[in-house]
């Protein structure tokens, strides 16, 4: 039983539309998003001289936190102290502004320097457009996504012949669409995830706009303190935090909890609050908020791992759009199935190219993009490893370049070559410049897996290069393509 | 059974995305193992038969609405026409579309006992989901007036009954 053959061709053409509109943002997305994976790791990587933590005198900390406070210069609303995890080996005290690693006897050491993976986030989140204008474009991508699983499965009238079929030796076009069919079908309940979750972080905002005009007579802070918890009222306090005993109190509270930070919220006001973040395994939800008062009088959780359904659901959906919710094997399960997704978009835009039957600037241009953007990532990761100027500029202008020798090339298979060529030089070079800087922090924890993931990679595109290298020659203008 | 491997050996919330997972994994697998391997051609030789300059309007377009039309590469204004098609598409795609599931998921989960927090979750899940859903249907139905008068009615009830 088939699906009618109008259908077919009507789901096709929505699909391609889609795809033609949103192709190349979907795939720039999609690739950063992959690669946000492991962006703990990336943070450390290009940060390897940070104080990795494998004792952490908590009381030292605490010290230095509540000195900072009563100095008075640069605190700000809200302050941090982020705790030591096996994630993030390291502790820091931030505000607002700027961030420090604590040292292992507790003082305050270097300044946080985390340019490229905070790019690389930027541009996952908003595509580097001003935050409300691009968390919201983005967002919307995760509607398209939705609208291609849809159009897709509608647009596969043989989606049971062909579950297992796998082309790829003969025809080019025939591998790319087995291969594109194969990786999306069998993973669109992945897709569908990431497409869902990542639509909630730009449409929360409308969303709660409409809800504060419907229910709540446009009291949009209302709608917040329904869905955060409401701020408890508080007495004036003053003197030192005390971040022990309320992680002290945790520890009897929920002991298999792990507190991950510590924020003081309204540290500048007489009625500060002091909030503590901590992970319960085997839970997606982000984590636990436990309040306590500045003295360590404990208030209460709010809600996130033990309260309403829906308060655990909304707090569930970050871990569960980046894949970091069980250390290595979630991380390795989302970078695969994110790797599939970047692949489908690369191959449905070749799929729409090849139907066209002709080959003009566009296919240059997808070239460009394809192969251009994972190249403007590690030059702007480059760059990072040097300073913070020029991490965004870096990225754009060089997929613009690569975009603009795919375009003068006039010829996709030579673009690609070269261009895979570039970036497996490039991610040698990378990892030959972290060395450099970093000496032998490079050579363990979390930078060396990402060197060796950048090794890996640049190997194995050297080896595609190489291969497509030997293919024949494309026929020529005019000739028959028989 | 493997959904039910997965809940046991890593709890219900982590046990169902590895139960996904394992599904794409396995059925990769399975493929790659049945695939036909060898020597691919033609990757570029269709397309390099004709060599042209493009314009976004001539390569695709609007679903239910034919490009075979000899004449109009040659009109004046049918490159406008075309840019307005699409843009007249983009905006019911996205303004409208987008609008409607907004509202009508609000509207829809109000006439649910639930608590507000409850009721917002399902708002979350279940708006990019109509969203894609109408997106589809726009793209999908001949009739390309129809879909966005319907969508621009739904914008208009839901509004009004919610504000």
């Amino acid at each position: 039983m088939g699906l009618p053959a109008q259908t077919v061709k009507q789901a096709l053409a929505g699909h391609s539309w889609l795809g033609v509109a949103f192709g190349a943002l979907i795939y720039i997305v999609c690739l950063s998003g992959t690669l946000l994976v492991l962006h703990a790791e990336l943070e450390h990587w290009e940060q390897a001289d940070a104080p990795v933590l494998t004792q952490f005198d908590l009381a030292a900390a605490e010290s230095t936190f509540n000195e900072f406070l009563a100095r008075g210069d640069g605190v700000t609303p809200h302050m941090y102290l982020v705790l030591p995890t096996d994630e993030t080996p390291y502790a820091r005290l931030a505000t607002e502004n700027a961030s420090w690693f604590f040292e292992a006897d507790g003082t305050l050491g270097i300044a946080e320097h985390n340019h490229f993976s905070e790019t690389l986030l930027d541009l996952h989140l908003y595509l580097h457009l001003p935050k409300a204008w691009g968390m919201l474009l983005v967002s919307a991508l995760g509607a398209v996504l939705v609208g291609f699983i849809i159009s897709g499965f509608l647009a596969h009238p043989g989606i049971l012949r062909d579950a297992f079929r796998l082309r790829q030796r003969g025809s080019e076009q025939l591998a790319q669409t087995d291969l594109h069919n194969r990786l999306s079908v069998w993973a669109a309940p992945f897709h569908l995830t990431i497409a869902i979750t990542g639509a909630y972080f730009g449409l929360a905002l409308p969303v709660l706009a409409v809800v504060a005009e419907a229910e709540f007579d446009g009291d949009r802070m209302g709608v917040v303190s329904e869905v955060f918890g409401a701020e408890p009222e508080l007495a004036p306090r003053s003197g030192p935090v005390a971040i022990g005993a309320a992680l002290a109190r945790i520890g009897e509270l929920a002991p298999d909890a792990t507190p991950f930070s510590v924020i003081v919220h309204d540290a500048d006001s007489p009625t500060p609050l002091l909030e503590i973040f901590a992970r319960h395994p085997g839970r997606l939800t982000w984590g636990e908020a436990y309040r306590f008062e500045i003295d360590g009088t404990y208030i209460g959780p709010v809600g996130w791992a033990g309260g309403e359904t829906g308060q655990q659901i909304l707090y569930s959906i970050y871990r569960l759009h980046f894949g970091t919710f069980d250390g290595a094997l979630s991380k390795l399960v989302y970078l695969l199935l994110g790797f599939a997704l970047t692949v489908v978009a690369a191959s449905g835009g070749e799929i729409w190219l090849a139907k066209r039957r002709r080959q003009d600037g566009l296919d240059d241009l997808w070239t460009g993009i394809v192969w251009g953007t994972p190249i403007a990532i590690v030059v702007s990761a480059g760059i990072g490893l040097v300073g913070a100027n020029g991490v965004l500029g870096g990225f754009w202008l060089s997929l613009a370049s690569a975009c603009a020798l795919a375009l003068a090339l006039r010829d996709t298979a030579r673009a690609r070559a070269l261009l895979q060529r570039t970036l497996a030089l490039f991610l040698f070079a990378l990892v030959a410049a972290h060395v450099a800087v970093y000496g032998a922090d490079a050579a363990r924890g979390h930078p060396l897996l990402v060197n060796a993931l950048a090794c890996l990679a640049a190997a194995t595109l050297g080896a595609l290069a190489l291969r497509s290298g030997h293919r024949p020659a494309a026929v020529q203008v005019g000739q028959s393509a028989g | 059974m493997a959904t039910g491997l997965a809940v046991y050996a890593a709890g219900a919330e982590f046990g169902l995305i590895y139960a996904c997972a394992c599904l794409a994994f396995a059925a990769w697998a399975w493929a790659a193992r049945e695939a036909q391997w060898g020597r691919r051609y033609g990757r570029n030789a269709p397309r390099r038969v004709e060599r042209r300059s493009a314009t976004a309007t001539s390569q695709v377009q609007p679903p239910g609405e034919s490009g075979d039309d000899p004449d109009s590469a040659s009109a004046p204004t049918a490159g406008l026409i075309a840019v307005g098609r699409h843009l007249g598409l983009f905006l019911t795609l996205f303004v409208l579309a987008g609008t409607a599931s907004i509202l009508i998921t609000i509207l829809a989960t109000q006439t649910l006992d639930w608590a507000f927090i409850n009721r917002m979750a399902l708002v979350t899940l279940l708006m990019p989901t109509l969203w894609g859903g109408l997106m589809f249907w726009t793209l999908y139905d001949f009739r390309r007036a129809w879909p966005t008068l319907v969508i621009l009615w739904l914008v208009g009830a839901a509004g009004l009954f919610l504000v």
